[in-house]
């Protein structure tokens, strides 16, 4: 297809996303954005609760997170559109939520993908130190690796995830590996779970304040959302992908949990800047380490990739509705993607990597995440309410209704609570930051957006309207 | 060694920025705004293929 | 009947300021914290008079594990005795509840009054 026939048949022809994906795409791109959190992050739950207030930690955000993918699974297999949980609040709760979900999607992946190219930067400098060179400056790796894969995402999304798949695959082989690698079967001979676990030392308030971070096991699997559009069929591949995803990283957070505190000192791990690989130093096999680093590396890369192209999907389908400003609605006419939303996340993402607030920055993605995951129980009920089952078609009915979408409100407000315990100051700022900019919206963004024109879905009128 | 990668990424990571600017310019410049913006929300199309298979509602619940 | 709204269409200027505003309220936020002084968790330390594996309460297997990882008990201490303070400010704590909780009532209301224009306009005109 030549530049000018395009052109010339512009009328006819529309120009969108391309529909390529299938579910090991949409896996790949779900555990892709998490996996680098159980490389590092997850451990600072250990030093807010104790290894065993993590290890509770794991299991009741993971619980979190299956409400989570249960819900998305129905309503995203029903809203098929870029933009995830943004199309869903558009259709089901009205424009201000979905203006506010739109940028919980587009703060937590731009800023978690500042953090991931940080820590690549961080590793090449460990390594460029253990081979007699100490003055490395990782920038310039920091925005190579950011260029590299905005190039990848720019060019098409089935290289993008197809990558992903590859990458992340074997960023959960290195788990797998380390743990055979650690002889689970002779507790004693290398883990010593027995001397090292003690008992929680700041008791259950503790263990509700390790919830903050055991977010990190799981941060980002919604993600799977962001390609509704372009998948092949996505009432099969989204809730499939999404489910096998979250099984995938039940097990990883938990083989991760168990290395690592069968190796470490809890007070050690509380605050270590990459557990996993740590752990596989004190195995003594250059093996397991090389695999551990090369793993973390991979892991790393594969999640900035899946932010990129999350990010830009959010920010993409914001500007199609006028939510943002519209010239980011443009779709890429050979490569079929959203170019220009790419685009303009690569200076904001090297600026937030740059400024030296990687903790306020993580901090502000993993609340991004946790506003988003509020919104999502409200959504569920509402969804049902106003088009009961029956009145649409549905790709997935996620069964129990309404008990998930209640699970995770309580969950949501004791994470909300755990929070509080320690970054209070961050949640007051970022909830007067989202507060502020939704009044901007009501006051000033609304007034471009189409009023019938934002509700793509073919569906009778909701109930109660 | 690690210095001359430094310069080197420094140059790669620049030269790969300035491609997608000048390529994002050519697209700017062959196509008109109204193609570029002319996607759409995926669902008419989804149902259009019959794309939806098995999703009987009330399937599972 | 209700009548179709016309959005105007906003000049390149206004898309561009419109998108710098917004990124400059991201940047606040995130200094917010930083100026005020107030990020991360306060925290105690309990460090003992004699500092050594045995006052530090480690046994023997945490004993290895730190010195394979390169630590004595002098590295080790602050490590070790360092405790997060979770003291509750009924005050802090119900201010921050009012606002979330807040937040999202005003996200439900004043997004179901646009919904409704929405609706109005997509399936009765």
């Amino acid at each position: 297809m030549t530049a000018q026939a395009t052109n010339s048949d512009a009328s006819q022809e529309r120009v969108g996303l391309l529909r390529v994906l299938g579910p090991v795409h949409v896996w790949a791109l779900g555990v892709g954005i998490v996996l680098v959190g159980e490389f590092m992050g997850w451990n600072f739950s250990v030093g807010k609760g104790g290894a065993f207030g993590a290890l509770i930690a794991c299991w009741v955000i993971g619980l979190l997170y299956t409400c989570v993918a249960m819900i998305d699974s129905e309503v995203t297999s029903t809203v098929a559109a870029a933009g995830g949980q943004y199309a869903q609040a558009k259709h089901i709760m009205g424009p201000l939520m979905a203006f506010n979900v739109g940028l919980y999607l587009v703060m937590a992946y731009t800023m978690l993908e500042a953090a991931d190219a940080l820590i690549v930067g961080d590793l090449l400098a460990i390594l460029a130190g253990q081979s007699g060179y100490d003055a490395l400056d990782p920038r310039p790796f920091v925005v190579l690796i950011i260029a590299l894969l905005a190039l990848l995402n720019y060019r098409g999304v089935f290289m993008t995830l197809s990558l992903n798949f590859v990458i992340t695959a074997a960023a959960f082989v290195s788990i797998l590996i380390l743990f055979i690698g650690v002889k689970p079967w002779q507790p004693g001979a290398i883990l010593q779970h027995q001397g090292l676990l003690t008992e929680l030392p700041y008791g259950w308030i503790g263990v509700i304040a390790s919830f903050q971070f055991g977010i990190w096991y799981y941060l980002g699997i919604e993600g799977t959302c962001q390609a509704a559009e372009e998948v092949r069929s996505p009432s099969r591949s989204l809730p499939l992908g999404t489910m096998t995803g979250i099984m995938t990283l039940l097990i990883a957070a938990t083989l991760t949990w168990y290395v690592c505190s069968g190796l470490l000192p809890w007070q050690y791990l509380g605050q270590a800047t990459v557990p996993l690989y740590d752990a596989s130093r004190m195995t003594g096999s250059l093996m397991l380490q090389i695999f551990l680093f090369v793993g973390t590396m991979f892991a790393a890369t594969a999640s900035a990739n899946g932010c990129i192209n999350d990010a830009s999907r959010a920010w993409f389908s914001m500007g199609r509705d006028r939510y943002m400003p519209q010239w980011f609605g443009a779709v890429h006419p050979v490569y079929r993607t959203p170019y220009r939303s790419i685009l303009i996340l690569i200076p904001i993402a090297v600026s937030f990597a740059f400024t030296g607030l990687l903790d306020q920055v993580i901090t502000f993605s993993i609340l991004s995440g946790l506003l988003g995951y509020t919104f999502m129980p409200i959504n569920m009920i509402l969804f049902r309410r106003k088009w009961p089952l029956g009145t649409i078609r549905r790709g997935y009915v996620h069964p129990f209704h309404p008990l998930p979408a209640i699970v995770l409100m309580a969950l949501c407000v004791t994470t909300f609570f755990a929070t509080y315990l320690g970054f209070g100051t961050q949640l007051l700022a970022m909830m007067i930051f989202y507060i502020v900019a939704s009044l901007w919206f009501v006051l000033h963004r609304y007034k471009f957006v189409r009023r019938a024109d934002q509700f793509t879905m073919n569906w009778p009128k909701p109930l109660g309207y | 060694m690690w210095i001359i990668l430094e310069y080197a990424a420094w140059a790669i990571a620049a030269g790969i920025l300035l491609w997608m600017i000048m390529d994002a310019a050519r697209v700017n410049r062959q196509f008109d705004e109204d193609t570029l913006m002319s996607s759409k929300e995926g669902v008419d199309e989804l149902l259009e293929h019959g794309d939806v298979p098995e999703a009987v509602e009330g399937t599972k619940g | 009947m209700a009548n179709k709204y016309e959005p105007p269409t906003q000049s390149g200027l206004g898309q561009i300021f419109d998108s710098v505003f917004l990124l400059a309220l991201v940047y606040i936020a995130l200094f917010i914290p930083l100026v005020l002084g107030l990020t991360g968790a306060g925290g105690t330390d309990n460090m003992p008079e004699v500092v050594n594996w045995e006052t530090l309460e480690q046994n023997p297997v945490m004993q290895a594990q730190w010195e394979k990882l390169g630590y004595t008990p002098e590295t080790a201490a602050e490590l070790i005795t360092h405790r997060f303070d979770y003291t509750i400010d009924p005050f802090m704590l119900i201010l921050t509840g009012v606002v979330i909780l807040g937040y999202f009532i005003f996200m439900v209301k004043a997004s179901d009054k646009e919904y409704r224009d929405v609706i109005r306009e997509k399936f009765d005109s």
